[in-house]
């Protein structure tokens, strides 16, 4: 069981940094004031909803631009039932409420438009957005009307979330939650299928996997982490925002995060999810007030230019490219070429660049390195090019056993 | 939400002549996503961002008075040429773009890359003038007309009368000259106009940046009916949106008539034909007659197969 979370790690990133990221993300709060605080949390929420979208965009191939609607039904939904002149219920059943709302309203949308193709499902999940914006955000006994309401901060279990600080550690506990989760779920054989669904639905429909089924599961679950970070907006911000920060705008916002991002890394998404969050905020400090919107179109452009790996996917490469030389120079190959041999045979079979399994924009790692005994190619792929060095020149490349599905093991 | 079966005959031709009117502004938006989805078979989204930055910027150069910003107060008619022509600007560079290295993408990211585009223009503009909240004056004067025993105002019949002089002209030089062979011969396919020798990068760049112009006039246009908000040009074009869905995206009469339909049905039922109707249950209506039209069209097109892009 612990073997499986462990595997949640990326093999190309080095273990202490992971244990840096966790004491930057835990202790930074201790040294920044209150408002760069309050900022983190919002920040861990607009992670969870863009991890959420990541679901739906990366992984799933489907744009949807309903999920600002989304967040604020959760976000007036839970206030609604939290607060003590709504139902007054315990913030974890009225969080749960806001959750399946979400979760079911986004599958709705991915009911009515699971036989369609993309741009479609575009103009559809807008037009929810509008159509929540004119019904659901009207409704004054849920959002609070001109006069505004106010909402406690949660305790359960004993612990309670008043400050900034603690409740900074809530939202950033189920972000780490929610990245676990999807991490999981990306391994799991329902993951692989989303993904394969992505990657070719003919194929998916081949080997028996329903795409309509994966397409409904994929924005079930984005509507559940939306409805998520949507119910934990209302006690971080102790009154329910605006629905000026819920409308259509909002939703292209959200888009640009998991766009610029990329679908190759989770961690790339909450990067770009803070970077968003502290960017305009930072250059205010600098007395220049910029529209987030800006910050949100260049990167939906970015994004879009780079690839579906997007940024994230980038940095994987460079670091994944580092490792490898990294290996080789420290078995003293770090000259401009490795010579791959056979093992059983002195010969050498081919001579291959260093650089080589430097994957060229847009395509997956495989370089030719020759032709095999029964007239075969060899490919080298990282672990092909390990196991081949190790057969013959006595050099040993740690191997990545399994096979790879989008890059990822 | 609460729909009550009555019917207000007095008050129909008043809706019938408002109907009308907001349909000439859903279509202006709604020929231009119809002719720039022919060129690149993707939603021109950045549209809604040129309609929206060049309302903002006719509202500067025309407005005589602002409450917080200083505004120029040029006259009208002129600003409104300024408008159209930053406009086709801007519909130049983003077809310079899409024409260009992102020909062959998948449509699906090309709307994305507009959605992107519309975005950053909107937040530019929400940038430059952050908080607007303006009444933004007719470039046609305030004037109005007796229609029906309703009121028109010139504004209203300027739009219409300008709509109908733009589709005839479409029309004639689509069927009739041979630029518009060439558009028909690039909507259907590209390659094959890029085979018999069509110029097919200088003829989308061409309509890009016509559509574009055509954009800015709507935006321009659309404001002196509502407020100057950041929002309120994309909801016209989510109406534009929904008027080409129902016109197929490919034909210019049906996208007119998709954009006369919401018009009417908007006006009828929010204007109290049938009764009094929520504003949100005229949303859940439309929204209905838009995925009825996208129902329509994708088993016209067979786009409810697997593969279907």
């Amino acid at each position: 069981m612990l073997r499986r979370y462990a595997s949640v790690l990326s093999p190309n990133v080095p273990l202490w940094s992971y244990g840096v990221l966790l004491a930057v993300a835990v202790g930074w709060v201790l040294v920044v004031p209150k408002f760069w605080v309050f900022l983190g949390g919002a920040a861990c929420l607009l992670a969870i909803s863009a991890l959420g979208l990541t679901v739906v965009v990366g992984w799933a191939g489907e744009v949807s631009l309903a999920s600002a609607a989304l967040v604020g039904t959760s976000v007036y939904l839970t206030g609604y039932l939290v607060r003590a002149d709504g139902q007054h219920l315990p913030f974890l059943v009225g969080l749960g409420v806001g959750m399946l709302v979400a979760g079911a309203l986004h599958s709705f949308a991915a009911l009515a438009t699971a036989k369609l193709s993309g741009i479609y499902v575009m103009v559809l999940t807008l037009g929810l957005q509008v159509t929540i914006e004119r019904t659901v955000f009207s409704v004054a006994k849920l959002t609070g009307g001109a006069e505004g309401v106010y909402l406690s901060r949660p305790s359960f279990l004993g612990l309670h979330f008043d400050s900034d600080t603690s409740f900074y550690y809530l939202c950033l506990a189920a972000l780490a939650f929610v990245m676990l989760f999807l991490t999981l779920f990306r391994q799991s054989r329902h993951g692989r299928a989303m993904l394969l669904v992505r990657t070719n639905r003919e194929a998916a429909a081949a080997v028996g996997i329903s795409p309509w089924r994966y397409k409904i599961l994929a924005f079930a679950i984005s509507g559940v982490l939306l409805g998520l970070a949507g119910g934990m907006t209302a006690p971080l911000y102790r009154s329910p925002p605006t629905l000026l920060q819920y409308l259509s705008f909002a939703s292209l916002f959200l888009l640009a995060v998991p766009v610029t991002a990329g679908s190759e890394s989770l961690i790339s998404v909450i990067v770009v999810a803070f970077t968003f969050t502290m960017l305009p905020a930072g250059l205010e400090e600098l007395h220049l007030r910029l529209s987030p919107n800006i910050v949100g179109g260049a990167g939906l452009l970015t994004g879009t230019y780079i690839g579906a790996r997007g940024i994230g996917g980038a940095l994987l490469d460079k670091l994944r490219d580092r490792r490898e030389s990294a290996t080789l120079a420290a078995a003293g190959l770090s000259g401009p070429t490795v010579e791959l041999r056979d093992g059983r045979e002195p010969a050498v079979i081919d001579t291959v660049p260093v650089g080589a399994t430097r994957r060229p924009p847009r395509t997956r790692t495989r370089v030719p390195a020759g032709v095999g005994a029964n007239g075969g190619e060899l490919v080298a792929t990282p672990a092909g090019l390990a196991a081949a060095l190790s057969n013959g020149s006595g050099l040993v490349l740690p191997p990545r056993p399994g096979s790879q599905l989008d890059g990822r093991r | 939400m609460v729909v009550a079966l009555q019917f207000n005959s007095s008050i129909l031709g008043g809706a019938l002549v408002q109907g009308v009117a907001k349909s000439s502004l859903y279509a202006l938006l709604a020929i231009a996503l119809v002719l720039t989805f022919r060129m690149s078979r993707s939603v021109a989204f950045v549209h809604g961002g040129i309609a929206s930055i060049s309302a903002y910027l006719y509202w500067f150069l025309a407005a005589e008075s602002a409450s917080k910003f200083a505004v120029k107060g040029w006259p009208k008619i002129p600003s409104l040429l300024i408008v159209i022509v930053f406009a086709g600007v801007l519909g130049f560079i983003f077809g310079t773009v899409v024409m260009g290295r992102m020909a062959a993408w998948p449509r699906v990211t090309v709307t994305t890359f507009a959605l992107g585009a519309m975005l950053l223009v909107a937040g530019i503009a929400g940038t430059i003038w952050r908080g607007v909240f303006e009444r933004v004056p007719s470039p046609f004067g305030e004037a109005h007309y007796k229609v029906f025993g309703e009121n028109i105002l010139r504004h209203e019949a300027v739009c219409i009368a300008l709509l109908l002089i733009i589709s005839i002209v479409l029309t004639i030089i689509l069927s009739t000259t041979r630029l518009g062979i060439y558009i028909r011969a690039i909507a259907d396919d590209v390659e094959a106009g890029d085979i018999v020798g069509i110029p097919t990068r200088a003829v989308a760049i061409g309509v890009w940046t016509f559509s574009g112009a055509l954009a800015g006039l709507g935006g321009a246009l659309i404001v002196p009916m509502t407020a100057l908000t950041e929002l309120a040009v994309l909801f016209v074009l989510m109406r534009s949106l929904a008027a080409a869905i129902l016109g197929g995206f490919d034909s210019l009469p049906l996208a007119l008539g998709g954009a006369l339909i919401f018009g009417l049905v908007e006006s009828v039922v929010g204007g109290g034909v049938f009764g009094p109707v929520s504003s949100g249950a005229r949303e859940v209506i439309l929204m209905t007659l838009l995925f009825g039209g996208i129902l329509l069209l994708a088993r016209r097109r067979g786009t409810m197969s697997l593969g279907g892009a």
